[in-house]
């Protein structure tokens, strides 16, 4: 499962008459990984949309490797279907692209033995923690084997200590399938743990404001290493930056 | 709990008794002789016409309502154009009682079967039909955006569709639906009772209505039973469709 290199080239996008994006460049290698970190309406969502093939946009060029790429969304929500089993919201994606029945079962049972949900397998959404569900909408996101992995505020919704083991899990299974991963997040240390390249988004219309490079190793121990810590003052000087230029704009439109 | 529910079928039956004792045998007949009376009904031919005649169309009807309603409901509820010019229209006549139909139904449609099964698929229809549209309008957008980021754009449109129905729209109505087929349970059988209690002379309404002329009050009570079991039944059958269909609903 190869990555997609991408390619955003003057992306523009207007809500109801207001610009969010105006003329956006971004640029990730295959493989890489990218963190949008911005305060909330920054149109970290909007980007996400648009790689997603969910959200039209009126200028601009979009490039995710090389014609039809595999693309997966995991949402703020999850989108997770609450009438499916945890094995039926994973098979959900392979269902859909008509796959055969052994293949689909092969390859749910492995997602299932990645994420450590087999003893789940029967369950329902709704009786599995946030943790887990989490898991579950990774998952559901890894079966289709994309090349292009978007996760939008992956772990908003889980306690601090839960956040940083899926996050450590997370960059394992980036690493391991060499897919290409753009998350948002308004987290600092999420980005910077997650994000070989991070860019603070701000202003309006919304742009790049500081761009920064965590070429470190992302185990556990990263979160107390100095250059860790060094780039995280770096990148909430720079979101505070952020708020200073656009005040009105923190805590944003609701993006629809 | 079980101990509780016999109590009250128990407390139920003796105020009946009670009742029947006061008011006498020539206004309310005693449960004792309800019950003799229908034991008698079970071992005659006769009775099993009604009760089938009944049966078969309160069944058809009810099906056929389900099988109109959820359609155009999904429809109604997905495309928005159809819902502007259906949903007024729908939510203006869903107050009016369905058995003022009747009258209609039988000038157009005759003094057959036809009405009496149309006007129970009607009035079940219009129930489930509203919360059909009802939870496609509410939809959790995050549920069809999910599918929407999920399908390969390879492939067909058609595809799209049925994979729609079949993976959200489906089962996302099916708990409204079931709650619409309890509800409309009772008001089936009773826009039947209405159906068949004049210009026929099968079905449990005209069994009814005919004891209740001859002021054999014991058979007309017969004949309320075994109604109300024909409702039971129905909605028995929700019950299972829930139970069944929709295991992740709760409680």
């Amino acid at each position: 499962m190869p990555g997609a290199a991408v390619k955003i080239r003057g992306l523009t996008k207007s809500f109801g008459g207001t610009k969010v994006l105006a003329g956006l460049d971004l640029d990730l290698a295959k493989g890489g990984s990218l963190a949008l970190l911005g305060a909330s309406g920054c149109g970290k969502t909007t980007i996400l949309r648009i790689l997603a093939g969910l959200c039209p946009f009126e200028a601009g060029e979009v490039t995710v490797g090389e014609g039809q790429a595999v693309r997966s969304l995991v949402s703020q929500n999850l989108g997770l279907m609450p009438w499916k089993t945890v094995y039926a919201n994973l098979s959900l994606p392979l269902v859909l692209a008509g796959l055969k029945r052994q293949e689909i079962n092969l390859r749910v049972k492995t997602a299932l033995n990645d994420l450590g949900l087999t003893d789940l397998a029967h369950r329902y959404p709704d009786q599995l923690s946030g943790g887990q569900r989490q898991r579950l909408a990774l998952g559901r996101a890894l079966v289709a084997r994309p090349e292009l992995l978007l996760l939008d505020e992956p772990f908003s919704a889980l306690d601090a200590l839960t956040r940083e083991i899926l996050g450590v899990q997370l960059a394992q299974l980036w690493r391991g399938f060499g897919l290409t991963m753009i998350l948002a997040t308004h987290s600092v240390e999420e980005a910077v743990f997650l994000g070989e390249t991070i860019v603070v988004l701000g202003g309006q219309p919304t742009r790049a404001f500081a761009v920064f490079n965590n070429p470190g190793p992302k185990t556990p121990n990263a979160y107390t290493e100095d250059y860790f810590l060094d780039l995280v003052k770096k990148a909430r000087l720079a979101l505070a930056e952020t708020f200073v230029v656009a005040p009105n704009r923190v805590g944003g439109d609701r993006e629809v | 709990m079980k101990f509780r529910a016999v109590l009250g079928f128990g407390v139920f039956l003796a105020l009946w008794a009670v009742l029947a004792k006061v008011l006498g045998d020539q206004i309310l007949p005693s449960p004792l002789s309800v019950i003799q009376d229908f034991g008698l009904r079970l071992n005659q031919k006769q009775f099993y016409g009604h009760l089938g005649a009944s049966f078969y169309r309160a069944a058809v009807g009810f099906f056929l309502g389900l099988a109109l309603a959820i359609p155009i409901g999904w429809l109604m509820g997905g495309v928005k154009k159809l819902d502007d010019f259906l949903a007024p229209l729908l939510f203006f006549t869903y107050p009016v009682p369905k058995v003022l139909f009747l009258p209609v139904l039988i000038v157009t449609l005759g003094l057959g079967e036809a009405p009496k099964i149309v006007l129970v698929a009607v009035t079940v229809g219009y129930q489930v039909l509203v919360v059909t549209r009802d939870s496609v309008v509410n939809l959790d957008r995050s549920y069809l955006e999910a599918f929407t980021a999920m399908w390969p754009a390879s492939r067909a449109k058609g595809a799209r569709t049925w994979a729609l129905v079949r993976h959200i729209l489906w089962p996302a109505c099916l708990p409204a639906v079931a709650t619409a087929m309890r509800l409309a349970s009772g008001t089936a059988v009773s826009v039947l009772f209405m159906a068949e209690s004049f210009a026929t002379d099968e079905g449990l309404g005209f069994f009814i209505v005919d004891a209740w002329g001859n002021l054999d009050l014991p058979r007309m009570f017969s004949g309320i039973l075994a109604m109300g079991l024909l409702g039971g039944l129905f909605y028995a059958f929700a019950n299972i469709v829930e139970k069944k269909l929709c295991p992740w609903v709760k409680g």
